[in-house]
């Protein structure tokens, strides 16, 4: 069989010149690896990201104030107004919109942010508090060590009632179960009736916050508090998956019948993740590019070494086509040689990169990597193809060698 | 597999100087005969080799071969004519330097289509046939000047061609093994095959039991 003895005559002068052919693949090698490690912590960073927009609850809602296209539309005007918020620059959501969208079709729960920043009296600093309606327990998954969420009582009765975070709890109450005790904020007695507990730091809140640090207060209490009657956004929670699109028609109905269109932003979680998801693909394609230059680069070694190889052999080409070997056989055993030196030099760049993107967050606890079985195979045919490509030159050149050359080289 | 040479002219262009190499060559080789190419270095008797292996073309002129008209055939016939018709050996050998004996030999067969544990069965036949059923394994730089004359005998006779061409076959070898590797193809001659040895020694020349004299491109019956 002829192309048995391609490949035999292949690995045989791969293993022939050991040292030439690895430093020939190591380009290729890089390459590849290069191209994995990039994917993977692109990936990676995908995963991170759409599993925390997932971890603040599905299906969901976000009104935000002003006019903010987060997926520009088809075949819309260039000229439309793109911030309304920034045009308008006032916020005009109040929460008498969350109140307006309670219980409405397709609605299961509505809560809202109100940011704040308070004095704290025990440790002597300003923190930073949120102010939530009590659908956030329905809205966001709270991990709840004791104790229980605001209820509607103390939110309607506007009491100073706090949920904080385990750090929070740790500092202010040396971490025992607090329940039921006090701190001052703003010289004033809130008692704790809820402690929040994540385990891992990276577990960030929806307003990429750490959630240990966290002190929730009744959106009531802080709003009265600050004389202020605007909510930095709202978070709806649709009664199903099949109803948000329901639930996104009642919201814009009602929002309308008490706003102008460009006062106010609906976005569904998924367009979000949408975007996320579309802008991080672009990163992860955009470094794998940069580094699939660097397989470039191998490829031109490998037809370097493959041209020093029908050089050095001249005389071998010679003697196999005395013996019978025609074109083709010698043109396949120089091509096979190739593809050989980049399919090994791939597979190993392979491994280097599955266990470099592996072993990278166990050095770097913030960097998250994927390997994505596309990239795999991509990067593979892509080593595949750079072996063809520089090695069919070569392979021509020495299928085109004439026999009787050939014989008298030294 | 008569051979049959016709008013053969073969020339290389040098920039713009052409050399002829063969003038008007023309003559017959019979299948079984033995028949050395006698004739000084430059006297274009490898040249005449080539054309007749097949590994080179005519300038001018025709060679029949079996009675078929060899300038008409392509690359991938001549190919299959020198694999399966045509053994050659050459003066250093020629052997694959990281191929052991065997693999050297098993090639021929390999390139001729033959399932490869058949190549590889023929190959060691071939070799224990030459004596060198100790050697099988070696490589080429293992083995001695005669010892790779005769696995590059080996190589040539493993798909059982009807022609052997010789190229200086004992020129690399001390007396006695340039002794031994005639005596091989004195055996082969008598087993039917056509032996044509091209050398520049008169000595050779006598175990032929034909001699062709060629100087400056032509070629003379002694």
């Amino acid at each position: 069989m002829r192309v048995q003895e391609s490949f035999r005559s292949s690995i045989k002068s791969l293993f022939h010149n050991k040292l030439r052919s690895f430093l020939t693949m190591l380009g290729i090698i890089i390459g590849i690896f290069s191209v994995i490690m990039l994917t993977s912590i692109g990936e990676g960073i995908k995963n991170q990201v759409t599993s925390q927009v997932e971890s603040l609850g599905a299906n969901l809602l976000y009104i935000f104030p002003g006019k903010v296209e987060l997926v520009p539309r088809r075949g819309q005007s260039k000229l439309g107004v793109r911030n309304g918020g920034f045009v308008e620059s006032k916020n005009t959501l109040t929460y008498n919109d969350v109140l307006a969208l309670k219980g409405k079709t397709g609605i299961s729960a509505v809560s809202c942010i109100f940011p704040g920043v308070d004095w704290l009296d025990d440790l002597k600093i300003f923190t930073s508090t949120t102010g939530v309606d009590e659908d956030d327990a329905i809205v966001t998954k709270f991990n709840l060590k004791y104790g229980r969420f605001i209820n509607k009582n103390e939110r309607v009765r506007k009491e100073r009632a706090a949920v904080i975070g385990d750090q929070a709890n740790k500092e202010l109450f040396k971490g025992k179960n607090s329940i039921g005790k006090t701190f001052k904020l703003n010289g004033k007695d809130y008692k704790v009736i809820g402690i929040l507990q994540y385990v891992k730091p990276e577990n960030l809140g929806p307003q990429g916050d750490d959630m240990n640090v966290k002190i929730y207060l009744p959106v009531t209490e802080m709003l009265d508090r600050a004389k202020q009657k605007n909510i930095s956004q709202i978070m709806v929670k649709a009664a199903s998956a099949q109803s948000v699109g329901t639930a996104e028609k009642t919201v814009r109905d009602i929002m309308l019948k008490r706003h102008r269109d460009i006062e106010f932003t609906v976005i569904k979680q998924q367009d979000m993740l949408t975007a996320i998801n579309n802008i991080l693909g672009i990163l992860t394609a955009g470094l794998g590019g940069i580094a699939a230059i660097s397989l470039l680069v191998g490829g031109i070694g490998i037809m370097n070494i493959m041209l020093v190889s029908v050089t050095e052999r001249t005389r071998e080409i010679g003697v196999r086509k005395a013996i019978g070997a025609n074109r083709r056989d010698i043109l396949i055993q120089f091509l096979i040689e190739a593809v050989f030196l980049s399919i090994i030099g791939g597979l190993l760049g392979l491994a280097a990169g599955i266990s470099g993107a592996r072993l990278l967050p166990s050095v770097f606890p913030m960097i998250h990597t994927a390997v994505s079985f596309t990239a795999v195979l991509i990067a593979l045919l892509f080593a595949l193809l750079v072996g063809v490509f520089f090695g069919v030159y070569p392979a021509r050149l020495a299928s085109k060698l004439d026999p009787i050359e050939a014989l008298r080289s030294e | 597999m008569g051979i049959n040479i016709q008013s053969l002219y073969k020339s290389y262009i040098n920039g713009d100087e052409t050399t002829e190499v063969l003038k008007d060559v023309s003559f017959q080789v019979e299948d079984g005969q033995f028949l050395a190419i006698v004739g000084p270095s430059g006297s274009g008797k490898s040249t005449l080799m080539n054309i007749i292996g097949c590994l080179d073309r005519p300038t001018r002129g025709t060679y029949y071969l079996a009675g078929q008209d060899t300038g008409s055939l392509g690359d991938r016939r001549l190919a299959a004519i020198r694999n399966k018709h045509i053994g050659f050996v050459f003066q250093s050998f020629n052997l694959l330097p990281q191929y052991t004996a065997l693999e050297n030999v098993e090639l021929a067969g390999l390139y001729s289509n033959i399932p490869p544990r058949t190549a590889r069965e023929k190959a060691r036949e071939a070799l224990i046939s030459l004596g060198l059923e100790n050697r099988v394994k070696y490589m080429p730089n293992q083995l001695s000047g005669g010892q790779k004359q005769r696995v590059a005998i080996a190589r040539a006779i493993v798909n059982s061609p009807s022609i052997i061409l010789a190229d200086e076959p004992t020129g690399s070898l001390d007396s006695k093994t340039g002794r031994e590797v005639l005596d091989i193809f004195n055996g082969l001659n008598r087993e039917g095959k056509t032996v044509i040895v091209v050398t520049h020694d008169p000595a050779i020349a006598q175990e032929a039991n034909r001699i062709v004299n060629i100087k400056d491109g032509i070629v003379r019956e002694a």
